[in-house]
């Protein structure tokens, strides 16, 4: 009897993984009536208000048989589950992109092209350039610009008051500010009039592009790295003036938690996202945006744009549709309530709707700057050049001149 | 007189480790305490100088908590007892058996413990999709008790090969037979190590997320650590909410364990001393 | 006795028991791994993902890998760092283990619940408490170090890799030691007290009771504890991904962040398997010793 029992229940077991397999291998694909649409978007689109409720309504008024099934992903993790998603051929319709990650896709012709619906899209001739750049290869456009977030200087208009400092015009001021404030508040040892980590290369980069000079640059076909051009190094300079003289950050450190220490009252300034006064609350309302002062007076230096679009794989059989579906998420009406919940919206017509405090970072996003448009860019990513030639110069493991001519080797190399 | 000072000093170290130990455990617990502001000090205290507890009503209230939270028990549940089960034989042969071609699957059990998990996230997606597995809870579980067999079979194994075969062999004398001896005999004395091989098990499916992930698509299919992910965007994490959440999710696991931990040390050395 | 009687006919018995293992390993693994050994012959990046099948390449993944300069530090560095992580968590183990016998049952119930706990916890949130507790900026550490009258500086403990590693190695240890610890312990309580007992009575001195009792019956857990240790910490990735930012500098790069970076990083999935079966090969290296111990044992 036992001997049975045990017997019969190992054949249970077995019969049981069989027959699962058995059983769900009999279902295969079904047929391409597109009955739904699925959307992978970034958690962050949850705090866009309802712009992604009204679009979804919108389209579904408009395609009553086309059920939308939105599936938020992770920023560390979805590219995996995407390159999965590729291998099985089958998975989202529609997918989000941070806008650095989307030309290695777009190259491979993972996407598909949607040239042709360009000017179907809501505001397409104001899209933001550093968002349609970033979604483009080879002249066809393979991801739709979502939104931006583009970086100013956030400071504390107390401390700016106390000391008699107005917002500065130019690097120059934007300088003696920052000075100003050490000498007043630099007893505390752990004061920074601008809060500036050693390895934060959006900012660094600023201070490059802003004097003219550039990461890298395509000529006759090839990447040539260039931050050893006069031009770059001067930027450089303005970033180890700044480190050395305003800054009490970690010199080895990356900005990840830079509102944090923002919020714990002993930063003046720093080149923050517009969204990151969201999380000072100990500093309350005293802080205030300004664009970071370009050395030309009275212009602002270029700043980084982040952000997203919105692609189709390549796989996807209902590209119309999809691609129907991110016109209805990114027309104007939607656009509207996104730069409204404090995001900055895909064209530059929109940008004049972020008002109050933050309107400064939206202004910044008219005069950007982006990563060079190579296929291997990522590579250079990867192998944390720029940070590592940001710490080296923070650090003052070397000079600016030899930092910046062993990045640009590197960057050669990789880029090619 | 020897005994007391070894017990004293037993104790002293104990206490040591539960307060190194204990820590982070510590910094968590307080964490989730905090109202957002405090959370990254600048000023860091040992002892919290505020409480608050909207983070708990943060993370409760989240669309999704409770069904991820049944969704991780469904698969924890039944990844830890198939996997026992599935394993309990699988040791028994190994441990108490003599059968041509025990090194082949010895070796094949071992390998596979050494491979890499992200080397294979890909195939077995491919796989599962070929099977309509993926988005099911079941193709979840199964990938799991794939990646816990290996270890379960082996720490079973060992546990198993520690009691004489003397017992087995007095009960199959006493007219028991070979199942009966087993289950009367052997499985008693072999459930520290059960419990032992079934926290490790139940950890590994309660905390896995990478698989989980590219496994699982839609939102009602999510484990709790998918559904802990949520709580990170772009710009960084939400901290208070997160460690709140964890922190929810580990008393459940503490309370059964610590209950099962203390039924079975007994039932043990009960049985030991029947023995 | 009843195994040489049984040996004549053939057993069905034994099969029978593995069966379902081999069942559901073969299942799930069977062609991942048949996958994962191919696509180590091909270039299977993005592009042949797109097109449907990989180029067959021969060896070449295996050569650029083995030529590839920093791969050889990256091996070093691992297998030291493997080292480190499994003799601290091993010995701490043991030692925690053997302790619990003899403690007071509150404070083992207590130590044991910690135990749990520090298991319990999710390992990002695990280790970015462990990361704050050692921060720039938020560090508790510094700050208790500040309150006793020192005047410490913030300070960035992983620009020195040394005292970078020892903290992530330190973190990694405590995440294995609830594992290892309770694994010790729950053989310890199946060593027969009365067996003990009845040594001391024979006059044997703890020392004789440990290595005639107590060390033959932990001898095939701490086999286990200690290949188990060796292949999870060679293959620690999330620990160090997370500590440095996802952005770990060269000097930090162990086997899994390279292989991580080859593969997912740049979408080259042949690299990946390469340096994968690498990585198992190194595996099978290094725990060679153990191995054969857990092969005569599971032969015995």
């Amino acid at each position: 009897m036992r001997t049975l029992r045990a017997k019969s229940i190992a054949a249970m077991s077995v019969a049981a993984l069989v027959g699962a397999v058995a059983f769900t291998g009999s279902s295969v694909a079904q047929a391409a009536t597109p009955k739904s649409i699925t959307v992978w978007l970034m958690p962050d689109a949850k705090d866009f208000g309802t712009a992604l409720a009204d679009a979804n309504a919108a389209f579904s008024a408009a395609y009553p048989k086309t059920k939308v099934i939105v599936e938020f992903q992770t920023w560390a993790d979805h590219l995996k589950k995407l390159d999965a998603a590729l291998v099985a051929k089958k998975g989202p319709d529609v997918v989000e992109f941070g806008n650095t990650e989307v030309l290695k896709y777009s190259a491979a012709g993972a996407l598909a092209d949607l040239s042709s619906y360009k000017p179907t899209f809501g505001n397409s001739a104001t899209w933001l350039k550093g968002l349609e750049d970033a979604g483009s290869f080879d002249g066809k456009l393979f991801a739709v610009p979502y939104y931006a977030g583009a970086r100013a200087i956030m400071y504390r208009p107390s401390l700016f008051k106390a000391q008699g400092i107005s917002v500065p015009k130019s690097y120059a001021e934007f300088l003696s500010a920052g000075k100003k404030l050490m000498n007043a508040y630099g007893t505390d040892k752990d004061f920074s009039a601008v809060y500036l980590p050693g390895k934060y290369w959006y900012a660094a980069m600023s201070f490059v592009y802003d004097e003219g000079g550039a990461i890298a640059t395509k000529s006759g076909g090839k990447w040539v790295g260039s931050l050893d051009s006069a031009a770059s190094i001067r930027g450089l300079n303005r970033f180890k003036e700044v480190s050395d003289l305003l800054s009490k950050a970690d010199k080895s450190g990356t900005e990840a938690a830079q509102w944090d220490v923002f919020n714990g009252g002993k930063v003046a300034m720093s080149y923050s996202n517009g969204w990151e006064s969201c999380c000072i609350p100990k500093i309350g309302t005293d802080w205030a945006f300004f664009p970071m002062p370009s050395v030309n007076s009275g212009k602002a230096s270029p700043a980084f744009l982040g952000g997203s679009n919105l692609a189709i794989p390549s796989y996807a059989s209902n590209a119309k549709l999809a691609a129907t579906w991110i016109r209805y998420f990114t027309n104007a009406t939607q656009m509207k309530t996104i730069a409204l919940s404090g995001a900055i919206p895909n064209n530059t017509r929109m940008l004049g709707l972020i008002s109050g405090p933050a309107a400064p970072v939206a202004a910044a996003a008219k005069n950007s700057w982006f990563v060079p448009g190579a296929v291997k860019w990522v590579d250079v990513e990867n192998a944390n050049t720029l940070q590592t030639m940001l710490s080296d110069i923070a650090t003052g493991k070397k000079t600016v001149a030899k930092a910046a001519a062993d990045a640009s080797d590197e960057i050669t190399k990789l880029l090619n | 007189m020897k005994r007391t000072s070894s017990t004293t000093y037993s104790n002293i170290s104990g206490l040591f480790a539960i307060v190194l130990m204990g820590f982070p455990v510590y910094w968590m617990v307080t964490t989730s305490f905090k109202p957002k502001g405090d959370i990254l000090s600048t000023n860091p205290t040992i002892i919290p100088h505020s409480f608050s507890i909207s983070n708990y009503v943060e993370a409760v209230t989240k669309e999704g908590f409770a069904k991820a939270l049944l969704n991780s028990v469904i698969v924890v549940f039944f990844t830890v007892i198939i996997s026992i089960i599935i394993a309990l034989f699988a040791s028994i042969a190994v441990a108490r058996m003599k059968f041509k071609g025990k090194r082949i699957y010895v070796a094949s059990i071992l390998l596979v413990q050494m491979l890499p998990l992200s080397a294979l996230l890909i195939p077995i997606y491919l796989l599962l999709s070929r099977l309509n597995l993926t988005d099911k809870l079941a193709g979840v579980i199964l990938t799991y008790i794939a990646f816990v067999l290996p270890f379960v079979v082996w720490t079973l194994r060992g546990f198993l090969v520690n009691i004489p075969t003397e017992l087995e062999e007095a009960a199959l004398m006493d007219g028991c037979t070979k199942p009966q001896a087993y289950r009367r005999v052997l499985f008693p004395l072999m459930a520290p190590g059960l419990v032992a091989t079934a926290i490790f098990a139940f950890i590994q499916a309660w905390n896995e997320f990478l698989l989980a992930y590219i496994l699982l698509s839609s939102q009602d299919k999510a484990t709790m650590p998918i559904w802990l992910a949520g709580f990170t965007n772009r710009f960084g994490t939400d901290w208070g909410p997160l460690m709140a959440a964890s922190t929810l999710t580990a008393i459940p696991v503490v309370i059964f364990f610590s209950l099962i931990q203390d039924k079975i040390a007994t039932g043990v050395t009960a049985g030991a001393v029947k023995g | 006795m009843a195994r040489i009687s049984n040996a004549r006919r053939f057993k069905p018995w034994p099969y029978l028991l593995i069966a379902p293992s081999l069942i559901a390993l073969g299942l799930i693994l069977g062609f991942p791994v048949y996958k994962l050994i191919s696509l180590s012959f091909e270039r299977y990046g993005l592009a042949e993902i797109i097109a449907g099948e990989g180029v067959f390449v021969g060896l070449e993944n295996f050569k650029e890998t083995f030529t590839d300069p920093e791969f050889w530090n990256i091996l070093k560095r691992t297998l030291f760092f493997t080292l480190g992580m499994v003799s601290v968590s091993i010995v701490v183990g043991a030692w925690l283990a053997h302790l619990m016998v003899k403690m007071h049952p509150g404070i083992r119930y207590v130590l044991n619940t910690v135990l749990i706990l520090v298991w319990a916890m999710p390992q990002l949130v695990s280790i970015s408490v462990w990361r704050w507790i050692f921060s720039f900026d938020f560090s508790i550490v510094t700050a208790v170090i500040n309150s006793m009258g020192f005047e410490m500086d913030n300070h960035n403990y992983f620009v020195n890799t040394f005292s970078g590693f020892l903290i992530i190695g330190g973190c990694v240890a405590w995440g294995a030691l609830p594992f290892i610890t309770i694994s010790i312990y729950a053989a310890l309580t199946q060593v027969p007290k009365d067996l003990i007992e009845a040594a001391e009575i024979d006059g044997a001195n703890p020392r004789q009771v440990f290595r005639n009792i107590i060390f033959p019956m932990l001898l095939p857990i701490y086999i286990i504890l200690i290949s188990l240790s060796i292949i999870w910490d060679f293959q620690v990735f999330s620990h160090i991904w997370i500590f440095l930012d996802s952005r770990p500098s060269a000097e930090y790069y162990t086997m899994a962040i390279y292989a991580f970076q080859k593969s997912f990083g740049l979408s080259e999935y042949g690299m990946g398997a390469a340096i994968s079966l690498i990585m198992i090969f190194a595996l099978v290296g290094v725990t060679g010793y153990y191995l054969r111990q857990m092969m005569r044992m599971g032969d015995e």
